[in-house]
């Protein structure tokens, strides 16, 4: 097995069978992991422990932070506009992050094909998701779609003229960032292009000598034998997708616009926070935010018992 | 071994010795600058402002200019964007790193100042004697005093393209007599008798200066006592009114006028001369003037009754300069400022870009020497002066979200998701939740 088998058979098993040591002797590994441990310290728990105390406060920013117990949560259940954002974003997941990994597989299956000039489609297909989560592209995708974007040229082009512009419309905006999240796929398809070498010829061999078609090759050899990948990439895009902020910033030029289409939880959480100085509200949401993402991660590894198969 | 409170009391213990070193008999000039650590950067100044490159370019001239004035304060510029620049402002604010000086908008006046990050200038002794009448008290607040003091005055207008109308064959209104139905009427014609693509005004339902001229004419104003000071009725028949902008042509659909409003200015429709009139503030005549090639005409708001003295127009402050209540520098900051605002030099490089000057001898001084695009915004000042209505209420705090919660109800409104009584409502509901 790869070791993005091993790791991910590690995720879902979560055991260490190991025998314990008696006296072990940390203090040398202490000391190496050093670096690392304050760094977790510093930038992530403190301020998580920080954020977490702030979510049970009132806090502007401009004066201290004061105690109001659960009124940050219960004010959740009448935020109208918090549950537009969930909305958003739970669609932007549950279908963005499906297509981007059919996506990733097919080219990463096309590409395992041996054909020359690998490694060059492999940066080629590969570029987009270096690029997919800056500034720079947003801005493009922004042009793109617009009115007078390419899209509607090339649309005009083939006779359909007048098209409104696609970031510009609350049925179709969302859309477009989905769209630009399927594109980004390059990280989930070098992964799976590492499992597809991992699967041993000899299957496909024999199974071609009993004459299967290369169709129920796939489904039945390749899929089967790359479940244990499919689901490590799955863990980390839904765990990805859930905090996606750049692009919905940029496309809709910070307002989460038109009417609210593209306002993901991360902006209006963003626009709480900075935009309308209730940092306490902010920080309750971010927990939500965990919350929900530690849910749908552990949803994800209890249903994985019934379709990822590891080969032992 | 240590406890809690050992720990504890060695924590206190250390910084004190090291106070007390400091006061020592062998602490070298330790009595003479009584104390103060900073005295060695105690002329150094931080400015923020949002701008554009005009504004970024003359804001460097006059610190330039500045150190001629006081050669021993060095000022470190922080220009931006309007859009980044209350997102940056407020996590400065969280983290203890406010800028000493920032340019300040009515908006956000009082959410900075009621929760005790800005100065009271006057208390600082800025000179405000020169100013004119009601042009000093739009920055006070109740509990702060002087919160901020006014960089320039402007009002809200119509800018028209003349070129658009030459085009349609149609004639400019008399802005002293023209009504909100003569505006849409007029801007029909101009969107019938150009090529498609071409609208005679942009959607206007939400621009929150106009909205504020709407409301004041129907007798209500924006704010009043610290809450909406409007009523469902009025804000429904301004959503009616926005919804008959796009529905007769006017203007253009709901998904062309998203992509306008954020657009740049130099590529919006009006500059571009796909339209033929859009509304602004008098301090941006200067910009678009430039954008557009036979220049811009300046007319009024139009009324209710169909005259100009009933317009209900007033001088807003287009922008403020504000001193942080923490600057380790404020007789420093205070005194750039008092340049600023009352330096005839001072005026002479920012001329008009932020409003004309509220200090009179300011005034006097540049008004000679303007341009032909600063004269513009300046007439229209002079013209309307005496047909101002009431000052209006400075914005309460949360009132800086209003313009994107009449964004967005406008634009479900304009995109059919709501009627225009649905997005009144819903305008009050949640500024009202805002301001709470």
């Amino acid at each position: 097995m790869s070791a993005v088998g091993e790791l991910s058979q590690i995720l879902s098993r979560g055991r260490n069978r190991g025998p314990r040591e008696k006296h072990p002797d940390n203090r040398a590994g202490l000391v190496f992991m050093a670096p690392w441990l304050l760094g977790l310290l510093g930038i992530t728990i403190l301020p998580m422990l920080a954020s977490l105390y702030l979510s049970f406060t009132d806090y502007s920013m401009l004066a201290a932070p004061e105690w109001v117990g659960l009124e940050n949560f219960q004010r959740m259940w009448g935020d109208t506009r918090l549950h537009n954002s969930l909305i958003v974003t739970f669609t932007y997941v549950l279908v963005g992050t499906p297509l981007q990994l059919i996506a990733a597989l097919l080219l990463a299956v096309l590409l395992n094909q041996g054909m020359k000039g690998l490694s060059f489609y492999r940066s080629v297909f590969y570029l987009p998701s270096l690029l997919g989560g800056s500034v720079a592209i947003s801005i493009l995708w922004r042009q793109m779609f617009g009115a007078n974007g390419l899209v509607n040229q090339f649309l005009g082009a083939l006779g359909f003229t007048g098209m409104p512009g696609w970031v510009s419309n609350p049925d179709t905006a969302l859309w477009t960032i989905i769209l630009l999240h399927v594109w980004t796929f390059g990280s989930p398809m070098i992964i799976f292009l590492a499992g597809l070498r991992q699967i041993p010829q000899m299957y496909y061999e024999a199974a071609s000598v009993d004459g299967a078609s290369k169709v129920s090759q796939f489904f039945r050899i390749t899929i089967p034998l790359l479940t244990p990948i499919i689901f490590f990439n799955l863990v980390l895009q839904v765990i990805n997708a859930f905090q996606t902020f750049t692009q919905a910033f940029v496309v809709s030029g910070g307002t989460g616009g038109p009417s609210d289409s593209t306002m993901f939880y991360t902006l209006y959480l963003y626009q709480k926070g900075f935009g309308q100085f209730d940092m306490g509200y902010a920080s309750a949401m971010a927990w939500l935010l965990l919350v929900i993402v530690a849910i749908f991660t552990a949803i994800n590894f209890f249903v994985s018992k019934f379709w990822v198969h590891y080969d032992d | 071994m240590y406890t809690r409170r050992s720990a504890l009391a060695l924590g206190l213990a250390v910084p004190g010795l090291a106070g007390l070193a400091a006061c020592g008999p062998n602490a070298s000039g330790g009595s003479s600058s009584g104390g103060e650590e900073g005295s060695a950067d105690s002329g150094s100044l931080r400015l923020a402002w949002w701008g554009n490159p005009t504004r970024n370019e003359n804001t460097e001239n006059v610190v330039a200019a500045y150190g001629d004035v006081a050669p021993d304060v060095t000022i470190s510029l922080e220009p931006g964007e309007w859009s980044g620049y209350w997102d940056k402002l407020a996590t400065q604010t969280a983290g203890g790193d406010f800028p000493d000086i920032v340019q300040m908008d009515e908006k956000y006046l009082a959410e900075y100042g009621q929760r005790g990050a800005l100065l009271d200038l006057a208390g600082a002794g800025l000179d405000t004697s020169e100013f004119a009448e009601g042009s000093v008290e739009v920055g006070e607040l109740p509990e702060v005093g002087l919160a901020a003091i006014n960089a320039g005055l402007n009002s809200f207008c119509f800018l028209i393209n003349p070129e658009v109308f030459d085009e349609a064959g149609v004639d400019i209104p008399d802005d002293t007599t023209w009504t909100w139905d003569d505006l849409i009427d007029t801007a029909v014609q101009i969107s019938e008798s150009t090529p498609d693509g071409t609208y005679g005004m942009t959607q206007m339902s939400t621009v929150q200066g106009l909205f504020q001229v709407y409301v004041r004419q129907a007798g209500q104003d924006q704010y009043k006592d610290g809450a909406a000071g409007f009523d469902a009725a009025t804000a429904t028949e301004w959503f009616e009114w926005g919804k008959r902008i796009q529905e007769s042509g006017a203007g253009p659909d709901a998904s062309t006028s998203v992509e306008d409003a954020s657009q740049s200015m130099d590529q919006s429709l009006f500059a571009t001369g796909k339209v033929a009139m859009t509304v602004a503030w008098s301090n941006q005549v200067v910009a678009h003037d430039g954008l557009v090639p036979e220049g811009v005409t300046v007319l009024r708001p139009p009324s209710m009754t169909g005259s100009a003295s009933d317009a209900q127009l007033w001088y807003k402050a287009s922008m403020y300069w504000a001193v942080s209540a923490n600057s380790a520098n404020p007789e420093a900051a205070v005194a750039f400022v008092d340049f600023l605002v009352n330096s005839p030099e001072a005026g002479k490089i920012l001329s008009v870009e932020r409003g004309v000057p509220g200090n009179l001898s300011v005034r006097e001084a540049i008004v000679p020497d303007l341009d032909e695009a600063n004269t513009k915004a300046v007439d229209f000042l002079n013209a309307i002066e005496s047909e101002l209505g009431p000052a209006p209420e400075i914005t309460p705090q949360g009132g800086g979200e209003f313009e994107s919660i009449l964004t967005r109800a406008g634009e479900d409104m304009l995109f059919g998701n709501v009627t225009p009584e649905e997005a009144g409502q819903r305008l009050l509901d949640e500024l009202g939740a805002a301001l709470s």
